[in-house]
């Protein structure tokens, strides 16, 4: 192969690896969980469910995550301070 | 006018001084990408291509999966490689620490598998282990360190306070490992003021060294350049004792190469010490922003909407950077004296030949202006450009005049139709998910109407929230300085007693948080419901700044108006530490 030749499948393997590359978040928004400590669970404002239950339908929701229940626990845990 | 003019000449070396003490010059170009992951050949070739074309900077992922890919199993190879390649072109490094290793996430928390990399460490032991081995490691060789790549809910499934926890152990190490690391704190959304300004206030605000922010996705540099002159003239002024160094770590990567080189010259006006790019876009971004590099900001000329113009030092040189939403052409006399007409002819696009932006038959000269930007040479800007960074009010007078930055309050009244909107905006978030409603009329009276699937044949997603914008003019990232009070006032209840109910999400100074619930009286007719809240912070983040909620009703909510007022800041009550103080009673309908 000729030199130019080389140097064309160099630059295509890279533009591919760049290409591939995990690249940081688009920056959307979403930056932080809403706190919903405030909230009384298995009331209207907590659409009638935990508070855990109704940070998780929120976050899916908006941000298209689904938080396991234990680590949606901690997060509502941390919020209130327990 | 000799005089005036000397006086012109020591007005311009003062500001050039002070710029020169600032450090104002542009941000230093760097790149995100993972080049520890790149075969040896392809890694030199990427590096090269970034090098030549004017990146002097690389952040790159400590992946603590490869570097400890069991537990105490540390591996440097890759990443050691990586390191060296950019050092020895002259590449300055900057590592980022996380994401998290899998096998340090804790089972009981059946985070799933391809998401434990965001997750944290179960214990602080196995982060500090891994902290410490890093810096140890790399003393010498890399002097910043960044704790994870943007904590934002998708990539880092923990509370403020626990990424506030990893951050503080982090620099407690790093600092005790090696005096001259410096710790970079990235963001969790995207140019968060209010976050910034809770950092200020916490114990935790010399831990970091570097702000790490991210742009915002909204192509509207309006915003942007309100939030980055609040962030320099508000929240950094207070900041006490040694103010961090402000970097952008990253932000849309679908944004326009033309929107990514308007934000490096804006950065440029407020001291953005570098901005690092997507690794995807950073070779061609790079060469666009070649000629940008060496340029020092020296001030403003115009901030928009239409055009957008800022001076800038090159060596002794100087030019106005230009740019306009729209392709439009101005005569360059618009906007400072011309002093040199030969050097006028040679005002170019942004990586364009020379002339590019001059119209070839106008006489005086023509600049042909679009989205991206271009380098006027040959005015005398020393008179006519504001030598500071831009102010909020310099942004804002900027800005169409809505005329209500004098009003007690904004409103949304929709029986008055097209003019329903007066400082209080919900018609241009109606794209926003779970807030897509509609405008219906109900007793001949203009209503916004949420959609809740309340019925097995309720057809469509739901829609429970109505999003509103305060107008900036007459708030913007109040800090809790501002109380104000919220009015909703709506249709009765159809279906009863607690039917029909709603609570408020609002941008506070500590993040969206919620209102009591109010339930909506079950009689006909109008009522309305008013709420206090003593710690707005309405800074636009995610670019809304409240939401009335209704999920948890059996029925629709109709809203007719919404006010915001300003309340008195001197309170005779003691504050409630709430923030919130619901009306008592109804109110009578208005």
């Amino acid at each position: 192969m000729t030199r130019l030749a080389w140097c064309l499948v160099i630059l295509t393997m890279v533009g591919l690896a760049m290409a591939l590359m995990p690249q940081p978040a688009a920056a959307q928004g979403g930056g932080s969980y809403a706190n919903v400590s405030g909230l009384k669970p298995f009331t209207a404002e907590s659409n009638y469910m935990s508070l855990p239950g109704y940070l998780r339908w929120m976050t899916y929701t908006e941000q298209q995550v689904w938080l396991s229940v234990p680590e949606a626990k901690r997060i509502v845990a941390g919020q209130t301070g327990g | 006018m000799g005089n005036a003019r000397a006086w012109g000449s020591l007005g311009w070396a003062a500001a050039a001084l002070l710029v020169a003490s600032r450090g104002w010059s542009a941000p230093v170009l760097g790149s995100y990408a993972d080049l520890a992951a790149l075969p040896g050949q392809a890694r030199a070739a990427a590096l090269e291509q970034l090098a030549a074309r004017g990146v002097s900077s690389v952040r790159l992922p400590l992946d603590w999966n490869r570097v400890e890919p069991k537990p105490k199993l540390l591996t440097w190879r890759a990443d050691d490689a990586a390191v060296n390649a950019a050092r020895a072109l002259g590449l300055e490094v900057v590592l980022v620490l996380g994401p998290c290793a899998t096998w340090a996430v804790n089972p009981a928390w059946q985070v799933p598998a391809k998401e434990r990399a965001c997750s944290l460490p179960r214990s602080p032991v196995l982060w500090e282990r891994y902290v410490r081995a890093a810096v140890q490691h790399f003393r010498g060789r890399v002097r910043y360190w960044q704790v994870r790549e943007h904590p934002d809910a998708r990539s880092f499934r923990g509370t403020r306070s626990e990424y506030l926890r990893l951050l503080a152990s982090a620099a407690r190490i790093v600092r005790a490992t090696d005096p001259k690391a410096v710790i970079v704190m990235p963001e969790s959304g995207a140019l968060d003021i209010a976050e910034v300004d809770r950092l200020r206030t916490s114990n935790l605000r010399s831990a970091a060294g570097v702000l790490g922010l991210y742009l915002p996705a909204s192509p509207d540099l309006s915003d942007t350049a309100l939030a980055w002159a609040v962030l320099e003239h508000e929240v950094l002024a207070e900041w006490p004792g040694t103010r961090p160094r402000v970097w952008v770590l990253g932000g849309d990567i679908r944004a326009s190469a033309d929107l990514w080189l308007e934000h490096y010259l804006l950065a440029s006006a407020f001291g953005v010490e570098r901005l690092y790019l997507p690794s995807q876009e950073a070779s061609d971004l790079s060469l666009a922003c070649r000629p940008l590099v060496r340029l020092g900001y020296v001030g403003f000329l115009r901030l928009g909407p239409e055009l957008r113009a800022l001076a800038f030092s090159d060596g002794p040189e100087t030019l106005v950077a230009a740019w306009s939403p729209r392709e439009t052409v101005i005569e360059p006399a618009e906007l400072a004296p011309v002093r040199d007409p030969a050097a006028l002819r040679q005002s170019s696009v942004v990586g364009g030949p020379p002339g590019s932006a001059v119209l070839p038959d106008g006489d005086p000269p023509k600049v042909r202006l679009g989205p991206r930007p271009v380098l006027i040479h040959g005015l005398d800007v020393c008179a006519s450009a504001q030598s500071r960074p831009p102010t909020r009010d310099d942004v804002l007078a900027a800005r169409p005049d809505s005329g209500v930055s004098g009003l007690p309050a904004v409103s949304a009244d929709y029986a008055r139709g097209d003019e329903a909107e007066c400082g209080l905006y919900n018609r241009k978030l109606r794209d926003r998910v779970g807030g897509r409603i509609a405008e219906e009329t109900r007793d001949g009276r203009g209503h916004l109407r949420t959609r809740l699937a309340t019925g097995p044949g309720t057809p469509g997603p739901e829609n429970p929230w109505i999003y509103f914008d305060v107008d900036d003019r007459w708030l913007y990232l109040a800090r809790g300085r501002t109380p104000v009070a919220i009015t909703v006032e709506c249709e009765g209840s159809n279906l009863g007693e607690k039917a029909l109910g709603f609570n408020i999400m609002y941008d506070s100074t500590t993040g969206y948080r919620f209102t009591p619930w109010q339930w909506v009286a079950p009689a006909p007719g109008l009522h309305r419901y008013q709420v206090e809240l003593r710690d707005v912070s309405f800074g636009d983040r995610d670019g809304y700044d409240f939401r009335i909620n209704v999920k948890g009703s059996r029925e629709d909510l109709w809203v007719t108006s919404v006010t915001v007022e300003k309340l008195p800041e001197v309170l005779a009550e003691p504050h409630d530490p709430s923030g919130v103080r619901p009306t008592r009673e109804p109110l009578p309908p208005g």
